[in-house]
This record gives C-alpha cells, sequence and structure tokens, in this order.
C-alpha cells in the first residue's frame, strides 16, 4: 500500500516546505483510508487528482530569487546611470545628441538603400521574373535598350510553351482621357503614365484591386482601368468604386472605353509607372504597323516568367539560337536578347529608365550604406571620446567600489550598462529624428514619389546599428573605468596621467577626423563637379526657353502666328527637342556615306528644327549655310563636327557632301560648331538637324520676362490653337538640370552628411579639450606661475589638435583622392582634382575645430594659478 | 489591520474547527464537513481555507506527535481564536437579525 509514487514526487517538488508535511500526510491518510474503504484504483486516481488539485499558488514553493543578484544590481546600475545623466546635463546632452545624430544619419541611408533596393520585388513571381532587354552591337559600340519589338512576346509565348507567362507592356505613354458625356468638351485629364498591358500582366505584376476582377479587366480591347488617384480626379470622390465600372472614357478623343476595374495607385518603388491601364490588344489595333515590325523598337517592353526548373542562362541560349527565325538576317549578328531580373531593373542602370521612373546604380546604394557606417563609427568615436574623458571624475566611485569587493567583471558590467543606457536613449531620439528627416526627403522628392518609411521590418537594422553602438562605443570606456586601481586613487594620483604621445584616445581623435575630412574635402570636389554641370558653356543658348508641345501640325502656323505678335515673346522655333536630349527623348539613326556598302554606318542622332532653330539657340555655323529650302523634304543636312570627324573632314570640305541615313540621301548644307547634345555625363555625338516634316512636334518659345501672366498668355493662344487638349509646359533649363537628378541628390546628400560629420568630429573634439584642460589643470597654473602668457598657453592647447587633425588631413588625403577619382570617371567632362581643393577641405576643418575648441583653452588659460596649483 | 471579512466556505471550515475542538486538522474537517453537509469536497479546498484563516489570524495551529498513521508524518491540528470566535458570533449575529426580519405570514 503506497500512494502513487509519481503524483508523490511531483507533491514533493513543488509544494513549499512549512505546508508539505501537514498536505502530503492529510493526502497519505486520505488515501489509506481510500484504499481500504473503495478500492486501490480508486485510492490511486483520487490521490492524484488531490495533489492536482493541490497543485496551487498559494502551495507552491517560493521562487528563490537570490540568484537574480544581477537582476537586482541592473536596476541599481540603472539608477547610477540615471543620476549621472542627470547631474551632468551638458555631457549628457552632448553625447546623446552627437549619437543620435549619427545612428539618424546610417539608419536614414540604410532604409533609403533598403528603399532603392526594394524596387520591384514584390510581384508574386518577382525571383522568377525577368525583362528581356536588349543589346544591340555596332562596330563601334553597343546599345542597350530596355525595350524590345513588338512581336517579341507573343513569338515567345508560342514557341517555349514551357516558359510560366510572358507579357508585354507598351508605354507608358502621355495621353488624354475625357467623360464620355454631352457637353463634356473641356473635361479633359491628362494621363502621364498610360500604360497598355496585356490580359497576362496582373498574373505577373501585383496590382492590388479595389474594384473590377483581375482576370477578365483586360480581355476586350475597349477596357480601361484607373488608378484610384485618377479616378478621383476624375469623378470626385463622392462615388464608391463598384459604380464606376462600367462608365466610359474617351481616349484621345476617339475609343470609347469601359472601366473595368480600379487600382491602387503604382507605387513609388516601382520602375513601371502606370495611372491607367489599357489592354495591349487596343495598342495592337491601333498600331498595327509597328506592332507586328520586328525590326522597330517603340517602347515596348517584354517580360517572362520561367517555370521552376529553368534558368535564365538556359533560355537566354535557347533564345539566341531560335531568333533568327524572326529577325533579318543583319538584326539578328546584331541584336542579343538578355534577361534582367526583375527586382535589378532599378540598380543596373545601363539600359536606362522608363518614363516616370529612374535608375540608382547598385554601387551608389552600396556607397549610400558606407557612408552611414562611417557617420556611425564617427559618432561612436565621439561618444568613447566624452565616456573616457569623462571618466576621471569617476575614479573616486571606482576606488570605492573596489575597496568594498567589487570586481573588475562588476565594474565592466557597471559602465557598459550605464553607457547602453545612453545608447538606449539615442536611439530613441534617432528614431525621431529619421522620421522627420524621411518626412522631409518624402515631400523634397515627391517628384519621384520617394516613399521613405520606418517598417517594422527595419527593427533588425536599428537593433544592428544598436548592438554595433554598444559593442564599439561602451566596451572600451568600460575596460578603461574598471582598470582603475583603488590605491592609485586614494593616493590622489589620478588614473590617465599620459596625455602626451599616443593614447587610444588620440588615435580615435584622428580617425574621427580623418573621415570628417573625408566628408569635407569630397563635398568640396563634388560641389565643383555640379557647378560644372551647372555652368558648363553647353554650345548654345537656352534662358528663358519655354517648351510646350505642338500636337496638331495643322495648327502649329496658327499658334506660331500668335506668338509673334506677342511682346512679351521674343523668338520662336519648331522642332524634336531642345539641343541637349532632355526627359530620355533622342532621335536615333545610321549613316554612311555613298560609297560604304549598306550594312556598314555609324550611330548619330537626329535633331529636327525649322530654319530658326540655329538662330534661335545660338548655335555657331562653322561652315556652310542655314536650311534655304523652305519646303520641308529631306534634302538638306546640318551636321555637327563630331559628325564630319569620323571621316576626317575639315568644315569646309564636308559641304557640299552626300550622305546616307535611314531617312534617305541629303547633301550637307551646314557645319554647325558641337555643342553638347547629351548630358556632361556623356560625350558629345555626331548629330545631324533636319528641316524635316516629321517629329517637329514642340514649340520654343524665349520670353522676355517669366512670371505666371507671361505663362497664362501663352496657354490662352495654346488653348485657341489646338482644341480640346491639356496644356503642359516646362523650362529648357529645368529639363537639362533635371538630367543630373540622381547626381544632385548625391551631391546634397553628402552636404548634408559631411555637415553632420562635422558637427559631431566637433562634440568629439569639445569632449577631447575639456579632457585636456582638466587633467592639465594644475600644469597651467605652474607654467603661469612661471611667467607663461595666456596666449601661449593658448597656442600650448591649440597644438594637441592641430598636429592630429593635421595627422588625420594626411591619412584622409590619399583615401579621397582615390574615392573621388573613382567617382569622376563617371563623367565624360569632369573637373580635374586640384592640390588645393584638399587644402581648403583640410583648413576648413582646422578652422572650425580650432573656433569650436579655443573657449575651453581661453577658459583654462584664464584660470586663476593659485585656485589651479590648489586642485586635489 | 486585517481584514476581518470572511467567505462562505472559510465560515463553514472555521464553525468545524470550533466545533471538532483541539481535534481539527485536515482530513477530520473534510470527513466531518463531507458527512454534515453530505456533499464531497476536495481536502485542498479545506487546506486553502485554513492557510488563509491562519494568516487573517482567525485560529492557530500546531503540530501532533509523530504516530504510525500517515506513514509518519504528524498531524497538523487548528485551534479557534479568539479573533475568529468574534467573527463566528458576529456572522451569526448578523444572520439571526436579518432571519428575524422574515415576514411570519409570507409562508403561512
Amino acid at each position: 500500500m503506497h500512494p502513487p509514487r509519481k503524483a508523490l514526487k511531483f507533491l514533493r517538488w513543488f509544494c513549499r516546505e512549512d505546508y508539505l508535511e501537514e498536505i502530503e500526510g492529510d493526502l497519505v491518510e486520505l488515501f489509506e483510508e481510500r484504499y481500504n474503504s473503495l478500492s486501490p484504483t480508486q485510492a490511486n486516481r483520487k490521490f492524484i487528482w488531490d495533489v492536482i488539485r493541490s497543485f496551487r499558488l498559494r502551495n507552491i514553493k517560493k521562487v528563490d530569487l537570490s540568484h537574480l543578484k544581477d537582476f537586482m544590481m541592473f536596476q541599481h546600475y540603472l539608477k547610477i546611470g540615471g543620476r549621472q545623466l542627470i547631474n551632468n546635463k551638458g555631457f549628457s546632452g552632448i553625447s546623446i545628441l552627437g549619437l543620435s545624430m549619427g545612428i539618424a544619419c546610417c539608419l536614414a541611408l540604410f532604409v533609403f538603400a533598403d528603399y532603392e533596393s526594394s524596387f520591384d520585388s514584390y510581384h508574386p513571381y518577382t525571383e522568377r521574373s525577368y525583362r528581356v532587354v536588349q543589346q544591340t552591337q555596332y562596330v563601334d559600340q553597343t546599345l542597350y535598350w530596355n525595350t524590345t519589338a513588338y512581336p517579341l512576346a507573343e513569338a515567345l509565348r508560342e514557341d517555349f510553351p514551357n516558359l510560366e507567362l510572358v507579357t508585354q507592356t507598351a508605354g507608358p505613354f502621355n495621353s488624354l482621357l475625357k467623360e464620355d458625356k454631352e457637353g463634356t468638351d473641356n473635361y479633359s485629364f491628362e494621363s502621364k503614365y498610360t500604360l497598355y498591358v496585356d490580359s497576362h500582366y496582373p498574373k505577373a505584376f501585383e496590382l492590388n484591386w479595389l474594384s473590377g476582377d483581375k482576370n477578365t479587366a483586360f480581355n476586350a480591347p475597349y477596357s480601361i482601368v484607373l488608378t484610384e488617384s485618377l479616378a478621383k480626379k476624375i469623378y470626385g470622390s463622392a462615388f464608391s468604386f463598384d459604380t464606376l465600372l462600367g462608365k466610359r472614357l474617351v481616349l484621345e478623343g476617339k475609343e470609347a472605353l469601359e472601366i473595368t476595374g480600379i487600382i491602387e495607385d503604382a507605387p513609388g518603388n516601382s520602375t513601371l509607372q502606370y495611372e491607367v491601364l489599357i489592354p495591349f490588344e487596343l495598342f495592337r489595333l491601333k498600331n498595327p504597323a509597328p506592332s507586328s515590325n520586328w525590326s522597330g523598337n517603340y517602347g515596348g517592353t517584354t517580360f517572362i516568367v520561367t517555370s521552376e526548373n529553368q534558368t535564365p542562362e538556359e533560355i537566354e541560349y535557347a533564345i539566341r539560337i531560335w531568333k533568327g527565325k524572326y529577325l533579318s538576317e543583319e538584326d539578328n549578328s546584331r541584336i542579343q536578347y538578355k534577361l534582367q531580373p526583375l527586382d535589378q531593373m532599378h540598380t543596373e542602370a545601363r539600359y536606362g529608365s522608363s518614363p516616370g521612373s529612374y535608375n540608382i546604380n547598385r554601387s551608389t546604394l552600396m556607397n549610400a550604406r558606407y557612408v552611414g557606417i562611417c557617420i556611425l563609427l564617427i559618432a561612436i568615436g565621439n561618444f568613447v571620446n566624452l565616456v573616457t574623458a569623462r571618466s576621471v571624475n569617476r575614479a573616486k566611485e571606482v576606488g570605492i567600489r573596489k575597496s568594498i569587493g567589487s570586481s573588475r567583471l562588476d565594474l565592466f558590467q557597471q559602465f557598459t550598462w550605464e553607457n547602453s543606457f545612453i545608447v538606449v536613449i539615442s536611439i530613441i531620439f534617432s528614431l525621431l529624428l529619421s522620421s522627420i528627416l524621411f518626412n522631409q526627403a518624402n515631400q523634397v522628392f515627391s517628384s519621384i514619389n520617394l516613399e521613405l518609411n520606418l517598417k517594422l521590418s527595419h527593427i533588425g537594422v536599428i537593433l544592428i546599428i544598436g548592438f554595433l553602438t554598444v559593442l564599439l562605443g561602451t566596451s572600451y570606456p568600460a575596460l578603461i573605468l574598471s582598470r582603475f586601481k583603488p590605491l592609485q586613487i586614494i593616493n590622489n594620483q589620478i588614473p590617465f596621467s599620459k596625455t602626451r604621445g599616443i593614447s587610444s584616445r588620440k588615435a580615435i581623435t584622428v580617425f574621427q577626423f580623418m573621415i570628417v575630412q573625408i566628408f569635407v574635402i569630397a563635398t568640396i570636389i563634388a560641389a565643383f563637379q555640379m557647378d560644372l554641370f551647372k555652368h558648363k558653356p553647353l554650345g548654345f543658348s537656352s534662358e528663358r526657353v519655354l517648351m510646350t508641345p505642338v500636337p496638331q501640325a495643322d495648327n502649329t502656323e496658327l499658334f506660331k502666328n500668335q506668338l509673334q505678335q506677342n511682346s512679351n515673346v521674343v523668338d520662336v522655333t519648331i522642332g524634336s527637342g531642345p539641343p541637349m536630349a532632355v526627359n530620355g527623348l533622342q532621335l536615333g539613326s545610321r549613316f554612311r556615306i555613298p560609297e560604304m556598302p549598306e550594312n556598314e554606318g555609324y550611330e548619330t542622332e537626329l535633331k529636327i528644327g525649322d530654319a530658326n532653330y540655329l538662330n534661335f539657340y545660338n548655335i555657331e555655323l562653322l561652315a556652310g549655310t542655314n536650311f534655304t529650302k523652305k519646303a520641308a523634304t529631306l534634302n538638306e543636312f546640318i551636321v555637327n563636327e563630331s559628325l564630319i570627324k569620323t571621316f576626317g573632314w575639315t568644315p569646309e570640305e564636308a559641304i557640299g557632301r552626300k550622305i546616307i541615313t535611314n531617312e534617305g540621301e541629303a547633301t550637307i548644307i551646314g557645319v554647325m560648331k558641337d555643342f553638347h547634345n547629351n548630358s556632361l555625363q556623356n560625350e558629345i555625338s555626331a548629330c545631324i538637324l533636319i528641316n524635316w516634316e516629321y517629329f517637329k512636334d514642340k514649340a520654343f518659345i524665349k520670353l522676355n520676362k517669366v512670371d505666371s501672366q507671361s505663362i497664362q498668355d501663352i496657354k490662352d493662344m495654346w488653348k485657341k490653337s489646338f482644341t480640346g487638349l491639356v496644356f503642359s509646359y516646362e523650362f529648357v533649363d529645368d529639363s537639362i538640370s533635371n538630367e543630373y537628378f540622381v547626381e544632385t541628390l548625391i551631391f546634397n546628400g553628402f552636404t548634408i552628411f559631411s555637415i553632420v560629420a562635422i558637427l559631431i568630429g566637433i562634440l568629439g573634439l569639445v569632449g577631447l579639450m575639456t579632457f585636456l584642460t582638466t587633467q592639465r589643470t594644475k600644469e597651467v597654473g605652474i607654467r603661469k606661475v612661471f611667467g607663461a602668457s595666456v596666449s601661449e598657453i593658448i597656442l600650448f592647447f591649440s597644438k594637441e589638435f592641430t598636429v592630429l587633425i593635421g595627422l588625420a588631413f594626411l591619412l584622409a588625403l590619399p583615401t579621397t583622392y582615390y574615392l573621388m577619382e573613382y567617382w569622376l570617371e563617371n563623367f565624360t567632362y569632369r573637373i580635374t582634382m586640384t592640390w588645393w581643393m584638399f587644402i581648403c577641405g583640410g583648413l576648413a576643418t582646422l578652422l572650425i575645430a580650432a573656433v569650436s575648441s579655443i573657449t575651453h583653452a581661453v577658459r583654462a588659460a584664464n584660470a586663476n594659478p593659485i585656485v589651479s596649483i590648489k586642485t586635489e | 489591520m486585517k481584514s476581518h471579512s470572511i467567505g462562505e466556505f472559510e465560515e463553514l471550515v472555521l464553525l468545524m474547527v470550533a466545533a471538532l475542538h483541539d481535534q481539527a486538522y485536515g482530513v477530520s474537517i473534510l470527513t466531518e464537513l463531507e458527512k454534515e453537509s453530505g456533499k464531497s469536497m476536495n481536502i485542498s479546498a479545506v487546506h486553502v481555507a485554513l492557510k488563509r484563516m491562519e494568516e487573517k489570524e482567525f485560529v492557530t495551529s500546531r503540530f501532533g506527535g509523530i504516530t504510525g498513521e500517515r506513514g509518519g508524518r504528524r498531524k497538523k491540528y487548528y485551534v479557534i481564536t479568539a479573533l475568529g470566535k468574534q467573527v463566528l458570533d458576529q456572522q451569526f449575529t448578523l444572520r439571526s437579525s436579518l432571519y428575524n426580519r422574515i415576514p411570519k405570514i409570507s409562508f403561512g
């Protein structure tokens, strides 16, 4: 007769000792009684039940908390740390400010890089999706296209049944939508990004349907899918989206389209931007010739999704063999189709960007991360310096703690916790700071739909940054502090007697200022390069030139006549685009001389302009004449210097020669002086100016003065000439500076971050100076007693950091030179770095450092020697 | 100042402690209560009530001597305190005064 052992064991395990005997005794007595009166099984069962019922909070052993000493010590450290923070507000403020600025910058750059790498990565088959891109090989160069011929998609779908999906788009194009109602002629809405997509598109790309069915929305050619914001613009927000289905919109005043769906707006991190989606079928119906032409490349994009077991190389290879079936022999030898992973469309810049989007190189993003880490390192260095500098004041505490039994490990823990506490506060501040920063950035860059946000997924980055900061920023000071010897302190020997020679604090300062100077010098050099972009003579003048489309060729003359009567208009010309290609618009062609075989030739740009074009833009003629024939036929070419260099002609020799282009044969009647027909990242290329009847779709208007009234006047005239359309304009100068968007972004970022770096560096320097001056109070006193003047002592202190900054400068020189040389190599037209740019950077840093730290030196020098000698 | 409140089950146990004077321990209280009320109860409920009342100082306890029963474990005997008795009296007064207010007519 024995109660169940396991239950008894359990009871003994959990039950508190002062209750155990009573409870166990009672349970056993009951068991014994039941064993006799009932049955052994029932007794067993009831005993177990009694044990379970006795398992109550009241009866459970009190948890032994003595091993949680660490937790109690942690509370203690927190309390001491908090008091230290409050008692030294200045020091805490500087540490927290510096650290949170550093962390915020680092975080911002990582979030930015993260955002830029997130482009097009949210689609259902991202890892298996590819954009088919095209490389066209010529003798002298390779051209990279992100667009391909329209029939490619259908051919791929038929001949490669193994591919999971093939889908294609056309555009995005600018187009005009009108409500299909009587008398609503003026209610036109412009859609900047009208994208034609086939019915496979919603399967491969995430669209977020608010209304309508994604499987059928693109089935009928005369359908249209609106984005949320455009739908609200047209119909107001009073309508529920479902009621909009079935309504009609008229595209370009021609086709009536039925609304079959409403989707969310294209996210900012989408390479393909769209405001409206229209079935590709309609594009095919409207443009039968281009959509069946294998040799033309008219803004169509082909995407494929491979099935699980296919590799992209395999498919690329298969396509290389297969494409000859459709391409002409010449095209087949030149054109290579490559597969570009969907999530690399944004970061592989050589294929160019599609309208409404932009490219940023992966290496630029990597560099942004490096800059972030550098700034974080400066901030950590600064923090370490401040903490160690202040540690002298804690020496006594350390001495006492050690005397009453703290081990080194205990003290190490104490100071690590204390500093981690500051780090945590700084991280909280930096989160606030960075969200403010993101707000600002998102507003400034609303044109590219920048959407920087702190997301839950960034917790990882924040944790890593925090961990790094704690690791680097707290372990060293804690190590130093815990090393103090109590005997020394009691003898009033302040540790850190070493103020000369190399110390780790000085090494940290040198490192900090090396990075600071790299930033400063780089900013100066970048500023000169930006200045070159902005102010380099381009070979033409485009001041106060307004550019507006002339969509109806028949009415262009009417518009021109009206303009010429306006007193504010200085001059007008009609053409295909300004001298420098902007907004990614450039007409390309090939040219050769009649002696050359047909399949040879060189790339050239075609520019269309009327007889006034050269005058209007002040482009100089080196030889020959302007267009003479009034008739806009293709018989006169004006070429640029770069083109005639291909054949080694002098301008005079070139006049009268015949050249053949894809568009036809004509005589060179004039030679233009080279002007920058490409933005300054690239070289001037061959260019032919033609007074052609086609592509004269833009008017350039030079204004006397630019104000809202003059733009209103032009709008009125435009409205009178072109009916039922939406007026839009841009200034050529603005469009040109937009070509340097990414460079400007990088430059502005760099300027901001070097300012931050300097600020943090200064905070660190101030900390160091405080340390130096307090350390040497006695020395200064003695020097003064022996007759040193105030200025001599200031000099004595200045010598310290001058040497440090000088050393940092020497270290920064080669690094900066190498880095900036690498950056400048991107540009054909670049500045050369000169020695004074570097010297300027160094001097600027020195000056700022001197100004900020001199007050401490002055204070130390002015102190009364009697007081300072009495110190201790 | 400890609270003088007492729960219903606690009151029953306290009454039983008082009734079993000097012979009140877990099992005896349980069996007597089961016998009187005709309902089955769990020993741990009795334990909890006893411990609570001990904290409230309604009862005191002592260990008995070691016997052959219960595998040699001592019994813990409970005795009611003056405070416990006072609480019982109060409860009794309250109940009977309320009971007396029941009008006689209702259940004629």
